[in-house]
């Protein structure tokens, strides 16, 4: 009588599912087999793969030729691809016709490179007052490591800067106060030292005493290879940087003379293919430089480059400064900061973190864009594939090239993607 | 007493310039002027003494001579003998033709890829990553190398298909081949056929939506307009006596005659752009589909609305808001990337003008600068096509029911975007306050003046009737280039809706003046008038336009204001 109620004292343990709606059979049914025209595509989805993908393993692994000296040796010891040309040539791919004995140097300036990006890039490295300096330094001493020559040149147009530096505070020192006296003192001292004959006699009279501090000059010409890529790429970047933020803020800006100059200059940029400006380089750009300046074909081809990546540049970081609430102007403007503390403090630490992922994709569209550089006759990877079909033991090789510079492309670009998808996500925080 | 404090001083001191807000703003501009000013004096001294040290001159006679090299790939007519600006040209059509194919054929390949990326099917899926992570980070010279090695490497040749059956279709590594249509006697009825289909199909479009929202009866409009445009003209064909006829390759000798011929280059270059491009359009596709949230999914299926429906009148109209601006980028970038025609043979602009012409006549400055001149005249174009299209995709905020019919001003507003909605206190900086709508009318006469300007100048055939340009006196040159940059600026201000109008137009009629002055021959121009009614129009109007400009609706509230203002 007290036993009729009944109490579940233990949960009920849970049931298998009903066959047909778990494990592969359903997921394939669920994701591949939904409905007459999901069944087909995945059909023909899967017929696409069998009809390409044993051809391909079959060239590119299987079959594949990996040390010969010859095409001709490399058809006869098998069917598939002859990588064979690309293991031989390799370091050619990588350094272009860059003296094999001194190729430390690229590689150091590379190594170098990701030393002084960590201090820009990470706010916890150790030492990162001083690793700035370095990152300011590396731009000329990858400069000096790659193009050799006498170091005088270089550290005396480093020590210009410093030299201004300095100008900029004499007037302070003296009892002249007033930022305009600082800034007119800097003016007088860069005048002097780059447009003036100074830097030229500093350079000759370390130069005449210690003549032997110096590396072997290697010529533009025999710089080659992804090597070319990344000096083109790295420099475009670094250097359009500082200009894309005062082209942002220019088309931004109230002043109307500045504002009309910044969007015609990015409009220009942006109007004419990258091609027509690497003609610029080739032949116009010289003309516009005094008489007896020789640019260097590298040094014209950075300038132009720097120029288009700019007007990108400057894009990508509006976009950033246009995703900050007006209140953050308005704050600024509230705390009774001026318009370059305001943006200094303010307005462009955010804008910059928030472009973050797009100068990124802008450098993997310059990094690829590189390429371009055949038309004026540099020997970027793809210029060298005519290079070494133009030997007769390799002529008549076609596709392995393609694949080789196509897939190293890939790597570098698909990974730096990636890392900025990353950045993305972490640099993530809402603006609410 | 208790001390007074010191009122302000008010003398100028000449720190205030910088100081001072009030001054400094124009501190900064005439610094940066004075700077632009000396850095372009510096450049073009420069290039003045370099050209001198060469012995080189500047002017664009040579685009008059003989080009002597000839072109494959021609869509008029073009031999050797013709000059430089026909082979220019030749050039800019054969751009133009890549960049137009290439964009359809990318839009298709993007559209497609982007949907089929988000399909549910898993393979699917994964295959479309694969493409466009691939296609992405790979060059695009790569991939047009790539693709042009494919066609000539694996592609059979043409005598390979000697006493083979060929189709309608035939594939060699020299280019394809497709069946040219033949117009006979009578074909004139298929295609008014055809136009009377187009117009019926938008009649039925507009009576079945009027319907529509007057009972709420649905209408097949699809398949009405499908039959009518199709079969009509396929009526009228049998009707007709079937009179166009499809003429096929056939192989004479060691190539192919007949039909229409796809050079190589050209097939490769446009493929290879498209399936480039189609990449990144993909992409914007497919976040533009995913950025519908999908509560509005859920609502059309709640208002019955059935998936196709869904689609086509909920999620796309949202989502192509959102993927038209990136695909007008897309757009301009696939024109830019056609340059790379160079590296495959194919004689683009880059080919004729940058290419050989330059080589061969050392004209760099002439050459580049009308190359970057034609690129910038077509990219602005495609931006402001796509942003006319942009604009009416536009979310539409709170417009009133009534009033939507057809006007002139309506439609002239249509053409050139609507103009911005002013805020309180704009007025003083934005002159064109309270003018918005009839400054259209003043685009209008700003292009026809151009296009006049511009057909007799380049255009027109060059006969007796008057020398080509480059054939002018410097004075004759250089007050044309005045006038047409003059009423280009004009028209490019009214066109962005922007504040500045008034001086452009006051730049325009200065030009317009100079022109008059040096002689610039306007009768030609304006063929049929006589030059003092072109003199006394042109001035009239010009005048007109200004003063009502300055001293229409809202008096005051221009350039001159402004700068009283500071």
């Amino acid at each position: 009588m007290a036993d009729i109620a009944y109490v579940q004292k233990e949960s009920v343990p849970p049931s298998p599912p009903p066959a047909g709606k778990s494990g592969a059979a359903a997921w394939a049914k669920e994701n591949l087999f939904d409905g007459w025209f999901n069944s087909a595509l995945t059909l023909a989805s899967l017929a696409l793969i069998a009809w390409m993908l044993p051809g391909i393993v079959q060239w590119a692994f299987v079959d594949a030729v990996w040390f010969a000296s010859s095409l001709q040796e490399c058809r006869e010891l098998g069917e598939g691809a002859c990588w064979a040309v690309i293991v031989e040539r390799f370091d050619q791919f990588i350094y272009g016709f860059y003296p094999s004995e001194l190729r430390w140097r690229p590689n150091l300036a590379f190594i170098l490179l990701f030393v002084a990006l960590a201090p820009v890039l990470f706010d916890n490295v150790p030492y990162r007052a001083q690793g700035m300096i370095f990152s300011a330094v590396y731009p000329v001493v990858a400069y000096w490591l790659i193009w050799g020559g006498s170091i005088w040149g270089p550290a005396m147009f480093v020590a210009g800067f410093a030299l201004i530096g300095v100008a900029s505070t004499l007037p302070a020192r003296f009892g002249i106060e007033g930022g305009l006296w600082g800034l007119a003192a800097a003016a007088v001292a860069a005048v002097l030292w780059f447009l003036g004959p100074l830097m030229g006699w500093a350079t000759s009279l370390f130069d005449a005493i210690l003549p032997f501090v110096a590396l072997e000059p290697v010529e533009s010409r025999s710089i080659g290879g992804f090597l070319l890529g990344v000096i083109i790429g790295v420099a475009g970047i670094a250097i359009s940087l500082p200009f894309g933020i005062l082209l942002a803020l220019g088309r931004r800006s109230n002043l109307i003379f500045i504002q009309t100059l910044s969007v015609v200059f990015i409009e220009f940029i942006r109007g004419v293919p990258l091609i027509t400006l690497l003609f610029v380089a080739n032949t116009v750009l010289a003309y516009f430089f005094p008489p007896d300046s020789n640019l260097d074909i590298i040094l014209r081809v950075v300038i132009m480059v720097t120029l288009f990546a700019s007007a990108y540049m400057a894009e990508v970081i509006r976009g950033g400064l246009a995703s900050l609430p007006s209140g953050q102007y308005e704050a600024a403007d509230a705390l009774g900061l001026d318009y370059w503390k305001s943006m200094q403090l303010i307005i462009l630490p955010q804008a910059l973190k928030v472009s973050i992922p797009n100068i990124v994709s802008s450098f993997i569209g310059l990094f690829k864009d590189t390429t371009l550089v055949i038309v004026i006759g540099l020997l970027d990877p793809v210029g060298l594939i005519g290079t070494i079909r133009a030997d007769s033991a390799w002529n008549g090789i076609v596709w392995e090239f393609y694949v080789f510079v196509g897939l190293f492309f890939f790597v570098a670009c698909f990974g730096m993607s990636r890392y900025a998808a990353y950045l993305e996500a972490k640099l993530k925080t809402d603006h609410r | 007493m208790a001390a007074v404090t010191e009122p302000p001083s008010e003398s100028f001191r000449l720190g205030m310039l910088w100081t001072d807000g009030r001054y400094r703003s124009v501190t900064i501009q005439i610094f940066a002027l004075f700077s632009v000013f000396f850095v372009g004096y510096f450049l073009v001294q420069n290039v003045v003494d370099n050209l001198a040290a060469l012995g080189k001159t500047f002017g664009f006679s040579f685009m008059t001579t003989p080009a002597s090299y000839d072109i494959n790939q021609r869509p008029i007519e073009y031999t050797s003998r013709d000059s430089h600006s026909r082979a220019a040209i030749i050039g800019m059509m054969n751009t133009l033709l890549v960049a137009f194919v290439g964009c359809i054929l990318a839009t298709i390949i993007g559209v497609l890829a982007g949907v089929a990326r988000l399909s549910k099917n898993w393979i699917v899926a994964r295959l479309m990553t694969v493409y466009i992570e691939m296609v992405r980070n790979i060059p695009v010279l790569i991939q047009i190398l790539l693709v042009a090695a494919l066609i000539n490497e694996t592609l059979p040749q043409p005598r390979e298909f000697r006493g083979l059956e060929t189709g309608a279709f035939v594939m060699t590594n020299r280019g394809l081949y497709f069946p040219a249509p033949v117009m006979g006697a009578g074909s004139w009825l298929v295609v008014a056929a055809l136009i009377l289909g187009i117009i019926a199909s938008v009649i039925v479009a507009r009576w079945a939506k009027a319907r529509q929202q007057a009972t709420g009866e649905t209408f097949p409009t699809f398949w009405t307009q499908l039959g009518l445009i199709l079969g009509l003209p396929l009526a009228a064909f049998f009707l007709a006596g079937m009179p166009i006829g499809l003429e096929y390759p056939e192989l004479r000798g060691f190539n192919f005659q007949g039909g229409i011929f796809a050079r190589d280059s050209y097939v490769a270059l446009t493929l290879a752009l498209s399936i480039y491009t189609g990449a990144f359009i993909a992409e914007s596709v497919r976040a533009g589909i995913q950025a519908v949230s999908k509560g509005q999914t859920e609502a059309a299926a709640a208002l019955g609305l059935q998936p196709g429906q869904t689609m086509s009148l909920v999620v796309l109209p949202q989502a192509l808001r959102i993927i038209i601006p990136p695909l007008i980028s897309q757009y301009l970038n696939l024109t830019k990337n056609s340059s790379l025609a160079l590296l495959v043979g194919y004689m683009d602009v880059t080919g004729t003008l940058g290419g050989i012409t330059l080589n061969q006549t050392g004209k760099e400055f002439e050459t580049i600068f009308l190359l970057m001149a034609f690129y910038l005249s077509v990219s602005l174009s495609i931006s402001a096509i796509m942003n006319l299209y942009n604009q009416n995709a536009q979310l539409v905020e709170r417009t009133s029911a009534t009033g939507m019919g057809f006007s002139v001003l309506s439609f002239v507003d249509h053409l050139t975007g609507k103009w911005e909605m002013l805020k309180k206190g704009d007025a003083i900086m934005k002159p064109t306050y309270g003018i918005r709508r009839e400054l259209n009318l003043y685009v209008l006469f700003y292009a026809a003046t151009l296009l006049l300007v511009l057909h007799y100048v380049f255009v027109e055939r060059i006969s007796d009737i008057r020398p080509s340009y480059f054939a002018w006196s410097t004075l004759h040159q250089v007050s044309a280039l005045f006038l047409l940059m003059g009423s280009f600026a004009a028209l490019v201000t009214c066109l962005f809706k922007n504040a500045r109008f008034i001086d452009m137009a006051v730049l325009e009629l200065l030009a317009f003046v100079v022109a008059i002055l040096v002689g610039f021959p306007l009768t030609m121009v304006f063929d049929g008038f006589n030059l003092v009614t072109i003199l006394a129009a042109g001035l009239a109007l010009r005048v007109a336009i200004i003063g009502y400009t300055v001293f229409g609706t809202r008096p005051n509230l221009t350039f001159f204001h402004r700068v009283r203002e500071v």
